[in-house]
């Protein structure tokens, strides 16, 4: 039994020290050194007397980030990644939550962190490593008081009041998801990653810990390739990247600038795996075209349950217009959809999706409010104190048995007597041949549902296009043609800037 | 046909022709997604096929370098 992922990282040292764990734009680590490092910022963590204390990682992207991720697992302490590029206001709001007992970061960003609110210490990652000092009886002695309920990670998500909510996992949360994605997909050291996801997005916790696991490589691919599809693809081929799990946007960009024709990849590619958003099938299916051999799985879960859980292997066609299932429970992981009256679903009753696991986050952090809110004694268990978490996330089962993502439960509106889901009307319009992205909100004051799209289509000619998909009273009353659809942080289309144009 | 490529993109995204660097898919300035639009657009108006292998940032550094790329479609073209 492991109570610390950094476990993993001391055997896959041991079996493959030489070998390149991770590898950004300017430079590569192996397992041996990885350690190392990490090691070195463990000792000086520790020799700082920090345990169980949350730990900021102010770093560029790349490899030197997961070498202190790693620093602070060892000595049972807790990372928090701030991104460089991210605006003032919402790191100060961050630090407000946090209050981190340290920052990792360089020299040369130290003066760029000074602006912020804060006034503690600091670790430059480079004085560490370089300086060789490792402690490994001291750094021991930390990680074995640590035991596997205490926190690994806390992840920032936007809250709806303007103050960003800290996600927290621990490390048991991580190693029972770890062991299902490696298991799952089979994954071993012969298999390499091309990560996408930011670090401060909990998509990359696949990437990074099935990594350090099995002792796989992972290739950090520099940002602005994702704007270039056939360099993209040139350099998955050139790396020799096998598994990608990205967001569906950059996977759509491909489909789109219809890449594959330019670039091969039947024999690099093997698994494509997705999560963050929905995956339409018009662009899935163009890779499945091109790339009929690969394994394709669809993921599913909010930071909150660590990354994800429940997941959908692609094993049949799906037309343009269908939406792809989020599909079943992963392993030791329990989907709960409960209806208004907080029993379970029947047929393709609609309900909210539930989660109850090992994979809960322990709460917000430093916020029990909000914690309360969200993380509720599961209502089918009244003999002992049992957490599930409530996704607000509306969903209902098919034929199959396997769940179908409907929309946000705040999502849902009332329209001239009807119960409408907005997402239901934006899967009928993203099938529609010229839209890429569109969304759907209603507008309270005035009565109307506005369908934002990225192409300029007159409302007859939309109204046409879904008229065999929902029933009328789901039409938009206006069209608002957005020739640049906003994306917050994430990736994801930003609401609230939608919102802002009503 | 200058005039024209450049109404379109601009027409487009309008961050493109305030810009002043050289450099503007590298520096953010515009997304994976802003770069759809502005081909997507530009193959409409144009009615041609552009390239994926030309959709990289040399190409996009500004909307000089987005002119210059189109002048050599369509120049190739007619």
């Amino acid at each position: 039994m492991k109570a610390n992922v950094t476990y993993w990282l001391d055997r896959t040292a041991e079996l493959y020290p030489n070998k390149t764990a991770f590898a950004d734009a300017k430079k590569s680590v192996t397992f041996d050194q990885m350690r190392k490092q990490a090691l070195g910022i463990a000792t000086e963590l520790t020799r700082r007397n920090l345990f169980k204390k949350p730990v900021a990682v102010f770093l560029e992207k790349g490899v030197d980030v997961l070498v202190s991720f790693m620093g602070a697992a060892y000595s049972v302490n807790f990372y928090s990644p701030i991104d460089v590029d991210m605006p003032a206001s919402r790191v100060n709001k961050i630090l407000e939550v946090l209050e981190p007992e340290v920052v990792i970061t360089t020299g040369e960003l130290q003066g760029v962190f000074a602006e912020y609110d804060y006034n503690g210490e600091f670790l430059l990652f480079e004085d560490v490593t370089t300086s060789g000092e490792i402690d490994e009886a001291a750094v021991e002695l930390a990680r074995r008081k640590g035991i596997d309920t205490d926190l690994l990670y806390v992840l920032f998500t936007s809250g709806s009041t303007g103050i960003p909510k800290g996600v927290t996992i621990n490390h048991r949360a991580v190693i029972d998801y770890t062991d299902w994605v490696t298991e799952t997909f089979q994954i071993t050291e012969e298999d390499s990653f091309g990560n996408q996801a930011p670090f401060y997005f909990d998509n990359s916790i696949l990437d990074i810990y099935s990594t350090i696991k099995t002792g796989a490589t992972c290739y950090i691919i520099p940002k602005e390739l994702f704007s270039q599809p056939v360099p993209l693809l040139e350099y998955l081929k050139d790396h020799r990247i096998n598994t990608i799990f990205w967001v569906p946007s950059a996977l759509i960009v491909v489909a789109k600038l219809r890449a594959f024709k330019n670039v091969d990849l039947t024999d690099t590619l093997k698994r494509v795996l997705f999560c963050g958003e929905v995956m339409p099938n018009k662009q899935l299916n163009a890779w499945r075209k091109a790339l009929p051999d690969a394994l394709y799985a669809n993921l599913y879960g909010p930071t909150e349950i660590t990354d994800a859980c429940t997941y959908y292997i692609v094993d049949r066609e799906f037309a343009d217009d269908e939406p792809l299932p989020i599909g079943i429970p992963m392993a030791n992981t329990d989907i709960l959809v409960l209806n208004d009256k907080n029993e379970l679903v029947t047929g393709d009753e609609v309900g909210e999706l539930c989660v109850r696991g090992t994979s809960l986050s322990m709460g917000y952090y430093k916020n029990p409010e909000k914690t309360k809110e969200a993380f509720v004694q599961n209502p089918l268990n009244n003999a002992v104190p049992e957490l599930i978490y409530r996704t607000g996330d509306l969903v209902k089962y098919n034929e199959y048995g396997e769940i179908i993502y409907l929309a946000r439960k705040d999502f849902q509106i009332k329209h001239m007597g009807h119960r409408i889901e907005l997402g239901e009307i934006e899967t009928a319009v993203s099938a529609i041949e010229e839209i890429t992205l569109c969304c759907c909100l209603y507008d309270t004051k005035r009565q109307k549902i506005v369908l934002f799209c990225d192409a300029d289509l007159s409302k007859e000619y939309i109204h046409e296009k879904i008229s065999k998909l929902v029933p009328e009273y789901m039409f938009p009353n206006r069209i608002v043609y957005m020739e640049t659809m906003p994306i917050n942080a994430n990736g994801k289309i930003d609401r609230v800037k939608l919102k802002e144009l009503l | 046909m200058r005039e024209k490529i450049i109404a379109v993109v601009e027409d487009t995204n309008p961050e493109v022709s305030k810009y002043q660097g050289n450099d503007m898919m590298r520096e953010g300035v515009i997304d994976s997604f802003e770069v759809i639009d502005i081909v997507t657009a530009l193959e409409d108006e144009f009615d041609i096929e552009i390239d994926a292998s030309l959709v990289v940032a040399d190409n996009f550094r500004n909307m000089d370098s987005i002119v210059e790329m189109m002048e050599g479609i369509l120049g190739s073209c007619s």
